[in-house]
């Protein structure tokens, strides 16, 4: 029981993680502490659902185009809305994504309705037993995909120009003016990278998930978890954040049951900011 | 000077706000319109069932009109309803309540959504000495207040799981051990608590309990406890958001049982379409189903479902019939009283007994509804069928095969 426990854990702290990657990334490097992030998930998480009803397609291979119509997206809002009001500060800011939240909410029940939508593949509940746990196909694609496109930011950031300038940009605007980096280009690219990848984790969502046009509050609170624990505004940090996020789910309920599971991780939460106040690996800027 | 001045100001202002507030009680009366308003969940969590029940009074006040209206006292009167959004918030819905019962002056009160929302509205209405039938609220403890102005439409929620376990426990091979799972809240706790005790009395024996938060949607660690257990029953005390997310990770974990029951959520046609074959054997609980076959004497079961779709040019859900059975209910007890008085309106529905296409109802004291049946429903070929009481030809699918070999 115990190593299926952990491997629940892993699998589901995959996904946590990279939906907290996309937060903590606009944070790190914009200092907007993005509200509408949920919600920009469960918009890519709708996308899925209205491409497999009408194209009968699998939604894994949504997952590109539910990424970029959220890219657009992301990058439009920041360049008309979000940047207006880009030197007001994080309260302003918040009060915008808050705002922007409401409006995406009020989309997504105009086109969709307040009905549950979700996905079931044909293969979903199919598994193999490894060392006597159960391991489910769709949970480990959806780990491995996750993963994947966190570990592939994480390499875009680091190892190319268009990275570097955004890392440039979180660093020092003023340095990084001076040396012809468009800043406006790179905050807008930086918000468009993490809603398309909110959009993207949406799809691999909705396959685990039901969602509503409401479900965008519950994981903001993942999203602020993970990203608090890891450090706001690291990949790496993220990444150990959803996973210990998981395992703690996992083993909170094995010890002390179900009713116990969100006492031990908030309480673990808060050990976290009293004595590592900056996260697991938190760092001014993002890298 | 001033103040004697002001003091002029002010009765002036409290006279004039009287008379304004005597004329458009008046104006009400004179325009022969009775005024209805509910406070309902529009947006918000329950933006789906506050929806469907708004669309069920909608209905009700259209049908009531076109036939001239509501018959009081030898008198026809129309019917207007005011609708606020509580946006699926206590706070607001008893906020809400009380500008419908002292701003806009409204004659009746329609019920909101859920138990929870309405144990404050209910509140403010009792306050007033104004009526709500609930519809949809029927948590034990909303009643057990000393209430006399409430009403339930529903049986008590701690019989909700009764009736399924009653049906499995006379099913071959005979089931011996149960786990329950309990979303917490204080409908499903009800239910849940109902079912703990009711069953030792069948003799069956409970191998796991939990209740589990809100907002929920792992339940992967909770599995793999219940799999170790090996339960024959499971006994699920949640909604649709917690109901979809659990059945598919008991596919994906492998978790097999004779018999997998909800109380709510596979009766709605996305859990199924959500789900497909894989929600095929699910057990959930019904307030009523066509299998029933209840008259009343405005429908039955079919005409009005039949009537609904052809007035409103959508398929009828259940909120929709839950709606308008409340209205019905009070259309009949305004009918009988013959007044718009509440407290007369009041005495006539404690004493009612009566049948609507809704199903009996008979209240006790304290405003449950006792003579309320549940129907079960399972899901078979991906529809929901009534299997007690059963609809023509189905029979109930027992035990549930092993995922692999569905």
């Amino acid at each position: 029981m115990i190593l299926q426990m952990i491997i629940n854990g892993l699998l589901v702290g995959g996904l946590y993680a990279s939906i907290g990657v996309s937060f903590s990334l606009v944070y790190g490097i914009m200092g907007i502490i993005n509200l509408a992030q949920g919600t920009q998930i469960i918009l890519g998480a709708y996308l899925t659902c209205a491409m497999v009803q009408f194209f009968h397609i699998d939604p894994f291979l949504t997952l590109p185009v539910s990424g970029f119509v959220l890219f657009c997206w992301g990058y439009a809002i920041q360049r008309c809305i979000i940047n207006m009001v880009g030197k007001g500060g994080v309260v302003l800011t918040s009060l915008l994504t808050f705002g922007l939240n409401l409006v995406l909410i009020n989309i997504i029940l105009l086109i969709w309705n307040a009905d549950f939508r979700g996905v079931n593949p044909a293969y979903a509940g199919k598994n193999f037993e490894l060392f006597g746990a159960t391991i489910p196909y769709v949970r480990l694609a959806v780990f491995f995909v996750a993963v994947v496109a966190t570990v592939s930011l994480h390499w875009f950031l680091g190892h190319t120009q268009t990275g570097n300038a955004i890392h440039a940009s979180a660093q020092n605007k003023r340095a990084a003016q001076i040396v012809g980096i468009n800043i406006r280009h790179s905050y807008a690219l930086t918000f468009a990278i993490s809603s398309g990848l909110a959009g993207a984790m949406g799809t691999l969502y909705v396959i685990l998930k039901p969602v509503s046009p409401f479900s965008g509050a519950d994981l903001l609170m993942i999203l602020f978890l993970v990203a608090v624990l890891g450090g706001l505004g690291n990949i790496p940090g993220a990444l150990l954040g959803g996973v210990v996020m998981g395992l703690t789910d996992s083993f909170s309920v094995l010890c002390l049951g179900m009713q116990y599971q969100k006492i031990v991780l908030f309480l673990g939460f808060i050990l976290v900011l009293i004595f590592l106040p900056r996260g697991f690996f938190g760092r001014r800027f993002y890298g | 000077m001033k103040r004697v001045l002001m003091g002029k100001l002010l009765l002036v202002f409290t006279v004039s706000l009287f008379l304004l507030g005597t004329v458009a009680v008046r104006a009400h009366a004179a325009q022969d319109k009775i005024l209805l308003g509910a406070a309902i969940s529009m947006t918000g969590k329950f933006a789906r069932e506050g929806g469907e029940l708004k669309g069920g009074y909608d209905f009700w006040r259209d049908w009531v009109n076109g036939r001239g209206g509501m018959d009081v006292g030898g008198k026809k009167y129309k019917v207007e309803i005011i609708y606020y959004d509580d946006k699926s918030d206590t706070m607001t819905a008893a906020k809400l309540t009380e500008k419908l019962i002292t701003e806009d002056k409204v004659n009746f009160l329609l019920a909101p959504y859920s138990s929870g929302i309405a144990f404050a509205t209910s509140a403010i209405a009792e306050r007033y000495g104004y009526i709500t039938i609930a519809g949809a609220a029927n948590s034990d403890a909303l009643y057990e207040r000393g209430y006399k102005y409430l009403f339930s439409l529903l049986p008590p929620a701690s019989h909700d799981f009764n009736a399924t376990a009653d049906l499995l426990s006379r099913q071959k091979p005979a089931p011996k051990t149960v786990a329950i799972l309990a979303l917490d809240s204080l409908l499903t706790i009800l239910s849940t608590d109902g079912l703990r005790n009711h069953i030792k009395t069948l003799g069956l024996q409970e191998v796991y309990y939990t209740k589990f938060p809100a907002k929920t949607t792992d339940f992967s660690a909770m599995l793999t406890v219940i799999k170790a257990k090996n339960p024959d029953l499971v006994f699920f005390g949640g909604y649709f958001e917690d109901s979809v997310p659990f059945l598919k990770q008991c596919k994906e974990l492998n978790v097999n049982a004779k018999a997998f029951a909800f109380l709510t959520a596979p009766q709605f046609e996305d859990w199924v379409k959500i789900l497909g074959k894989d929600g095929d054997y699910a057990f959930s609980v019904m307030y009523w189903a066509r299998a029933m076959n209840w008259k009343g004497p405005y429908f039955d079961v079919k005409s009005f479902a039949d009537t609904f779709q052809k007035q409103t040019g959508t398929p009828m859900r259940l909120y929709h019939a839950q709606g308008a059975a409340g209205c019905v209910l009070l259309q009949i007890a305004i009918e009988k009283a013959g007044t718009l008085n509440q407290a007369k309106v009041r005495d006539v529905l404690s004493k009612m007994d009566v049948t609507t296409f809704w199903g009996p109802f008979k209240a006790d004291e304290k405003g449950k509804n006792i003579k309320g049946r549940i129907a079960i429903l399972q899901v078979q070929h991906g529809k929901t069928v009534s299997v007690d009481p059963a609809d023509p030809g189905a029979k109930v699918w027992y035990p549930t095969p092993p995922w692999d070999k569905r």
